[in-house]
């Protein structure tokens, strides 16, 4: 893994301050301000009372879910990049490294980042857990969802930035888009592909009294579903990257800014 | 390829014409109630004899009772589980006890062995109900159909065998009385004895006939019951035996009745200075004891019968149903024990103050990477070691230290020693609840109580389905395994709670004499009598007590209604803790609302002491809430001097 350059960026990226913690630390604030209003006010008395039980850790596991894939779309559209990062078209079109090793670096290390940035998170997400009754297995299956969730909007705001990464502004506006339509108007109409419905169902009430063979096939679901979302846009970004290193081809400019990168 | 899709369906089908053999190895046979008959609306024995005729089986053996309003939709079901071990052609008995509330819904029988049924019977029980009390007659030979009463709230006789009597007091729930002639209660199993010496202590109601085979009553079991022991036969003149029955009798033949020496209680009636029918107090029941053969002549033929075991048994007017009576709405004494004591959330500030370390050290962090040159090499430990080692804080501080994640076990008691008893009657109130998702099995001891979901969550239709264990380990399981949810049960018992109290109302004192051997000690007594409230303190186990208490210093003024209000608790405990307490007290004075509680002419001494039903075996380490409270209502005697030392002196 580590002798992908893709990865080494990464996992160098993690251990250096920069401005991607900076904003990554803005999200856990938001993250903790979730859970302070989340956290239960009252007592376990009033709770068996209403029969509910605190929503802590569902909410902060959605928050976690909402921003990772914030992030993974910034980062995709490299409007926030580690320290010392390259951008994925430097790495396409400035090395002689084959498409299919940068693409791969370029996941593993999504997945890395995406790692990381829940490992900052795990604080949170533990205070919340400990009170929230939920059970290890369901908030295991949700951080699954939310990793491979980061990993399918890294590759959209990739696309975007390799298609209008040109124009700022669009880029801007198109990366914050993405999310408003995926969370809302296709989450609300596909509950199956909402990350805020995949929790909801999984660290729930009805948990527990929902039959055990059903709950499978609902989490697999949404899983395969962003797995496979995630396939076809690595090929579309694989076929933009194709076309555009064609596009770059004799050009001496490429291979300087290769020489430059690789030093 | 073909091949093996052939051995493939061949083996699937063997393996189906295996578990079809097994299943119908089995056998389910089942009588309910008392000779297959039952009244709905009560607690009910129920006797399951399982048949296995195929390999060793190793299972469980399942009651499904359905329960509820049916009208409503507010429907739910009980599971009384046991398990079943059954070696190859042999057949084994268990004996439940259920309660039927009515007969619209058939009793599901089934023998699973992991996840795979092996038989399941349906017991209709629309034939087996009677809408009468029941009168069981333990006899080979006796007939006393002529008690039969068709009308409503009337008598229906049964004749069980004594091999299936209840194995526990509640199984005689539907039973008015018990008479028993010329049968030994030595054949009778130490849970069946153990359960009909208890239904007698709670107000069950046992007459036993006299008879030539007299040295049956002298059988240890039946002498502990009877007001005294026959010695032999006397005859009795015929005159002076119809001027103690009625000159219908026919003493155209001797009569010969049991000859008694010394006994307890009153003869009620007698045929000059021979008893002919003895009868004691038993706890809140009476035995009584016929000298004569009840179903011998010239008795067997004498129509003055009926009207004589009519006064004789004095039965009491039917009460309501079990668990049909209403249920005054005075709050829950579990959630009054749950707000007590439990552990609650860490607070919001804690959090604050925890989230606020964490995300200003990773700024710190970050700042002394981005502005401090040198150090820099602090980065990578602020930016993986940060996270990892406030993770860690987060599980052990909010989790473990503070709010521990499991399931807690509450249980509020109400024990009254009867009087004349070593037994006490137990009202319980147990819940469990967890701070998690999951399966709910609570393991107990210390009681056996029927359990039944409560009136209240009946009545709101919010009644769980519930799965009860009985055998070596009894447990008790909720089917909802939802986090945050109190699943709430009723039950009674009747417990081994052996205390003596007297107190005499003399001019200006009170003497109150206790003898506690009950095995427990008794903490933060109190008496109330007349308007008062004397403070007690606490009695040892074993201890006997005799204390003077002037009504001018040492008794508080309480007046008539609040005085449950001016009861403290022992010391060291909050008060808050009351509250179960109060609302236990609260419930048995409205049912007691027409005699007061404790009423005219009579004392209340209330403490508390340890609650006889705990969590056992796996529950054992639950985090529990609960609290027993001890009430003694105790009739007054004047003064000290007037009462005969030595006797037993609470009131019925």
């Amino acid at each position: 893994m580590r002798s992908n350059p893709l990865v080494t960026e990464v996992l160098v990226g993690t251990t250096r301050a920069g401005k991607a913690q900076l904003d990554y630390i803005g999200l856990l604030v938001l993250q903790a301000v979730v859970l302070l209003l989340w956290w239960p006010k009252v007592g376990v008395a009033q709770m068996l009372d209403s029969q509910h039980g605190p929503h802590a850790l569902a909410a902060v596991v959605m928050a976690v879910g909402v921003t990772l894939a914030y992030f993974a779309l910034r980062a995709g559209a490299e409007e926030v990049m580690l320290p010392g990062q390259h951008g994925l078209r430097d790495w396409a079109l400035a090395t002689p490294l084959g498409l299919g090793r940068v693409l791969g670096g370029y996941l593993l290390g999504q997945v890395v980042h995406s790692l990381y940035l829940l490992a900052l998170s795990a604080p949170l997400l533990l205070t919340a857990f400990t009170v929230s009754g939920g059970e290890w297995a369901a908030l295991g299956w949700c951080l699954a969802a939310a990793l491979l969730q980061a990993l399918f909007y890294r590759l959209s705001g990739a696309m975007t930035h390799l298609a209008i990464g040109q124009h700022r502004g669009e880029t801007y506006f198109t990366v914050r888009a993405i999310l408003l339509l995926m969370y809302v108007p296709v989450g609300w109409l596909v509950p199956l592909t909402s990350h805020i419905a995949f929790t909801s169902r999984a660290l729930g009430e009805s948990t527990a009294t929902r039959p055990e063979s059903g709950s499978v096939p609902d989490e697999w679901v949404f899983l395969a579903l962003y797995a496979g979302l995630s396939v076809l846009a690595t090929i579309v970004l694989h076929r933009l990257l194709a076309r555009a290193r064609r596009g770059m081809a004799g050009s001496q400019a490429g291979a300087r800014v290769g020489e430059a990168v690789t030093s | 390829m073909k091949l093996r899709g052939r051995s493939l369906l061949t083996l699937l089908a063997l393996l189906c014409a295996a578990s079809a053999t097994a299943a119908g190895t089995v056998e389910i046979a089942a009588a309910v109630g008392f000779t297959d008959t039952y009244q709905p609306g009560r607690w009910t024995p129920l006797s399951v004899t399982v048949t296995n005729h195929g390999d060793d089986l190793r299972g469980e053996l399942e009651v499904q009772v359905a329960g509820g309003d049916e009208l409503r939709n507010r429907l739910f079901e009980t599971v009384h589980r046991r398990q079943l071990e059954l070696h190859r052609n042999s057949r084994k008995t268990l004996q439940f006890t259920v309660f039927l509330q009515g007969p619209s819904h058939p009793l599901l029988i089934r023998v699973r062995s992991g996840e795979r049924e092996l038989a399941r019977a349906e017991i209709d029980l629309r034939t087996r109900f009677a809408a009468e009390r029941l009168l069981l007659v333990l006899s080979r030979d006796a007939d006393l159909d002529y008690l039969n009463d068709s009308a409503a709230r009337g008598l229906r006789v049964l004749y069980p065998h004594p091999e299936l009597l209840p194995v526990h007091w509640r199984g005689y729930d539907a039973v008015a009385a018990m008479v028993v002639h010329g049968v030994s209660l030595e054949r009778l199993s130490d849970t069946q004895y153990d359960a009909l010496h208890k239904w007698i202590a709670q107000g069950g109601i046992l007459a036993v006939s006299g008879g030539p085979d007299y040295a049956l009553l002298r059988s240890p079991r039946l002498s502990a019951f009877l007001p005294g022991a026959p010695l032999g036969m006397t005859r009795i003149d015929g005159s002076v035996l119809q001027r103690a029955f009625s000159a219908s009798l026919d003493v155209s033949r001797p009569v010969y009745v049991n000859r008694l020496g010394p006994f307890r209680g009153r003869a009620s009636l007698s045929a000059g200075t021979v008893p002919l029918i003895v009868e004691h107090a038993l706890g809140l029941g009476r035995v009584l004891y016929l000298t004569f053969d009840v179903a011998g002549p010239p008795f067997d033929r004498w129509d003055g019968m009926r009207e004589l075991w009519r006064e004789s048994l004095r039965l009491p007017p039917a009460a309501d149903l079990s668990l049909s009576a209403p249920e005054p709405v005075l709050g829950n004494p579990l959630m009054s024990l749950i707000r007590a004591g439990s552990t609650n959330f860490p607070s919001p500030a804690t959090v604050f103050y925890f989230l606020a370390l964490y995300l200003g050290l990773l700024l710190a962090g970050y700042w002394f990477s981005v502005r401090e040159t040198q150090r820099r090499w602090l980065a990578p430990l602020w930016s993986w070691a940060a996270p990892v080692l406030f993770a860690a804080a987060a599980w052990l501080l909010f989790g473990p230290t503070m709010f521990p994640r499991g399931a807690t076990a509450v249980a509020a008691a109400l024990i009254e020693p009867f009087p004349g008893s070593i037994y006490a009657r137990l009202a319980l109130d147990v819940g469990v609840y967890s701070n998690r998702s999951g399966a709910l099995h609570l393991e107990y001891r210390g009681a056996e109580p029927v359990l039944y979901p409560t009136r209240q969550a009946q009545r709101d239709g919010i009644v769980d389905n519930w799965v009860f264990g009985e055998g070596p380990q009894r447990f008790l399981e909720p089917l909802d395994r939802r986090r945050y949810v109190l699943h709430a049960l009723e039950g009674e018992d009747v417990i081994t709670f052996n205390l003596d109290a007297s107190v005499h109302d003399e001019a200006t004192a009170l003497r109150l004499v206790l003898d506690n051997a009950s095995g427990r000690a008794l903490k933060g007594l109190w008496l109330v009598f007349d308007g008062y409230a004397y403070e007690l303190g606490s009695i040892e186990a074993g201890a006997r007590v005799e204390r003077e208490l002037v009504r001018r210093t040492d008794g508080l003024e309480v007046g008539d209604a609040p005085w449950k209000s001016a009861l403290k608790p022992p010391p060291g405990v909050p008060v808050q803790t009351m509250e179960p307490a109060r609302i236990l007290l609260e419930r048995k004075a409205r049912e007691m609302r027409e005699s007061g509680y404790p009423g005219r002419g009579h004392a209340l001494l209330i403490g508390y002491t340890e609650n006889p039903f705990r969590p056992a075996g796996v529950s054992a380490g639950w985090p529990r809430r609960e609290q027993a409270l001890i009430a003694v209502r105790v009739a007054t005697l004047p003064g000290f001097a007037a009462a005969g030392a030595g006797s037993r002196h609470q009131d019925r």
